[in-house]
């Protein structure tokens, strides 16, 4: 049960704490005001949303919730659009951006908890878990902050891939929603890396949260995960001309 | 890197909590992987006991339990383990000696009637204790090598800059006082460096005002020495003429005071002209030898009047590449000094010869000499062996020899002193790359 919370914590408050050390990497004024006006936007978010969560996942034949998180998913992803094309708006984008990457993380969450409660011992794992798992997120934020850091130094383009990646990420999680959904047919996976690196291992479950890794992708996950990797890298130079 | 202190908390923190929870992650799912192996083998063991007493085989095994069945205190079951009477013990778990070994046992009751015994040899729970926990420590112990050297990777990134500004400080010249610049200086070395800067400014202006002074003294006192030295002269020329009567002595003294004063600025102007800051070199390949004869040449008059022998040996030409004033410069006053301290009918000679790489000029005499504890000592501005009461009575400035050295040096040459080889005297040795 432990090692299940700890890496379920993990998967779902990674996304968030590697999204956030990339974008904090920006030319931004003040950043502890951009961070708690963030929280306050997504808890502002979350008091609106959990209520309304059960009617949500009842909607459309039950699929109401992975529609949802589509919706998110594809905001967040023209977040990311908006901030390599311009840095006009970059505030407002960011702020956008690490506050819907925080919904999308607290409703995972909210839903894991309450499905735990009264599995037995499951209350002391479920914290436990919850400290293992936010104390390696945080770390792997502070560390990546300060290799970004120290890489920016060198060439702006670190900064470009990191988003590009991160938006891979979104646009291949959205598509592999659709198909759970059956919106997109499911197609035969191209290859099954699970007997080098599980999903499910600690290795695993942060390459995911980084850039999408899938050990069974298909072809439409892949092609889309190419698509907005090589698109998000075109962008970005255009902006760095 | 905006602060070292919060560079080192934050990272050094990450890092920690980082290698240890994984390390805790990584105990847990060993442990749990040796539990259930564990568990497992209890099954094995309880299976095998049981099996026991319904085989053949009289071969005790070695490993499981010992388990014994009482119905009012009559023994009605034991497996191969147990002793063959049954095991007096209170209900519930204990440690009893049978069979020569020390056990762990548990005596169950139901009712009055039925008592069952399990007993497990204590050796054997402990192995298997044992093996659980070490199983749970392999992680940790393994993680602290890594954190030792995660941090010691952190800490000399993190203090980096302060190496750089050690480096960039231990490898400036004396004369260098241009501000430090370092990229990312941290929060912690601005104020450092900002000081050190204002002191290196403060300096390079206290030199340049001091250089200015020596130098603007020395231009504006020439004029009116000069005109004081002619009339001086041509108030003695006339007082002669008109037979005045006057203190030839004191008139004397005032004429070489005035001359010393002349030579002192002269040697002032020549010093800051040949420093390295206001040096303009035009080095060209020279003939070291001729100039040497040129520059005899020219002194011949006053080594004429003090009725010394003067001799240039060795190498009829020397090529070296060399500012031909600033050469002719430094002949000249090592000449002078040997000139000088050289007493009437003494030895002069210059000897110019090679090593693998440099052309070198000995210019020896017989005057008194210098101790050589005095050695490091008279390249210093305005030092004169001895004080005022040097024992030639010789007038002189004392920055002969500086000149002399700045202008080896301008060269990228080397002087030494020595003794000469008469009976008395010094010897200077001047080496200066050789042309090629």
């Amino acid at each position: 049960m432990l090692i299940n919370t700890v890496l379920v914590f993990t998967r779902d408050l990674l996304p968030l704490f590697i999204l956030l050390p990339v974008l904090l990497q920006m030319p931004f004024g003040e950043k502890r005001w951009l961070l708690i006006r963030t929280g306050l936007i997504a808890t502002a978010g979350m008091l609106l949303i959990t209520p309304a969560l059960t009617a949500i996942t009842r909607l459309a034949d039950g699929n109401g919730l992975e529609l949802f998180f589509i919706l998110l998913l594809t905001l967040l992803l023209l977040c990311l659009l908006l901030l390599s094309i311009s840095w006009r708006y970059r505030t407002a984008t960011t702020m956008l951006a690490l506050a819907l990457q925080t919904i999308i993380c607290a409703i995972n969450l909210v839903l894991f908890s309450l499905t735990s409660v009264g599995v037995a011992g499951a209350t002391e794992s479920l914290w436990l878990g919850a400290v293992l798992g936010l104390g390696i997120c945080s770390s792997i934020a502070v560390l990546a902050y300060q290799l970004l850091a120290e890489l920016k130094r060198f060439s702006s383009w670190c900064l470009g891939i990191m988003l590009a990646l991160i938006a891979a990420r979104q646009s291949s999680e959205a598509i592999g929603l659709l198909a759970q959904i059956d919106v997109i047919p499911q197609l035969t996976t191209l290859w099954d890396s699970s007997n080098l690196l599980a999903e499910q291992s600690e290795l695993g479950v942060f390459f995911h949260a980084w850039f999408g890794y899938e050990a069974t992708p298909d072809a439409i996950q892949l092609l889309t995960w190419a698509g907005t990797f090589i698109l998000m890298l075109l962008i970005w130079q255009r902006q760095m001309r | 890197m905006t602060s070292v202190r919060r560079y080192l908390i934050s990272v050094l923190i990450a890092l920690l909590v980082l290698t240890s929870f994984l390390a805790a992650l990584q105990s847990y799912r060993l442990s749990a992987a040796r539990a259930s192996a564990l568990f497992d083998q209890d099954l094995q063991l309880v299976a095998a006991s049981i099996l026991q007493h319904y085989q053949s085989s009289n071969t005790e095994p070695e490993q499981g339990l010992a388990v014994q069945l009482m119905k009012n205190n009559q023994l009605v079951f034991k497996n191969g383990l147990a002793p063959a009477t049954a095991l007096a013990a209170p209900v519930g778990f204990s440690e009893q000696n049978f069979l020569g070994k020390r056990w762990r046992v548990y005596i169950g009751q139901s009712g009055t009637e039925w008592q069952i015994m399990v007993a497990q040899p204590l050796q054997q729970r402990l192995q298997l204790a044992d093996e659980v926990i070490t199983a749970s420590l392999y992680p940790v112990v393994f993680s602290l090598p890594l954190q030792a050297i995660l941090i010691w990777l952190v800490v000399s990134r993190a203090l980096k800059p302060l190496q750089l500004l050690s480096a960039e400080l231990t490898s400036r010249k004396a004369s260098e006082l241009t501000p430090v610049t370092l990229n990312q200086v941290p929060q912690e070395l601005q104020p450092v460096i900002q000081a050190t800067n204002r002191l290196f400014e403060r300096l390079s202006a206290a030199f340049a005002r001091e250089k200015r002074f020596a130098s603007d003294v020395a231009h504006e006192l020439r004029t009116p020495l000069s005109v004081l030295q002619i009339t001086l002269h041509n108030a003695i020329t006339h007082a002669r003429q008109q037979g005045i009567p006057q203190d030839d002595a004191a008139m004397q003294a005032l004429q070489d005071g005035v001359e010393r004063m002349r030579q002192l600025i002269e040697q002032i102007m020549l010093l800051n002209r040949t420093h390295p800051d206001n040096f303009q070199a035009n080095t060209k390949p020279l003939d070291w030898a001729a100039l040497c004869r040129a520059v005899v040449a020219e002194h011949y008059s006053q080594i004429e009047a003090r009725q010394q022998q003067i001799s240039i040996e060795g190498l009829e030409h020397l090529a070296v590449k060399a500012d031909e004033f600033a050469l002719r410069l430094l002949v000249a006053n090592l000449l002078g000094n040997a000139i000088k301290y050289t007493p009437l009918g003494g030895q002069i000679k210059l000897t110019l010869s090679t090593t693998a790489t440099n052309a070198v000029l000995d210019v020896a005499d017989s005057g008194p000499g210098i101790a050589p504890e005095e050695y490091p000592h008279v390249f210093n501005r305005f030092y004169r062996v001895g004080g005022d009461r040097h024992q030639s009575a010789t007038p002189g400035s004392g920055l002969g020899l500086a000149i002399v050295k700045e202008l080896v040096q301008l060269h990228g040459g080397r002087i030494s002193l020595g003794r000469s080889e008469f009976s008395s005297g010094l010897k200077v040795s001047v080496e200066l790359p050789l042309c090629v």
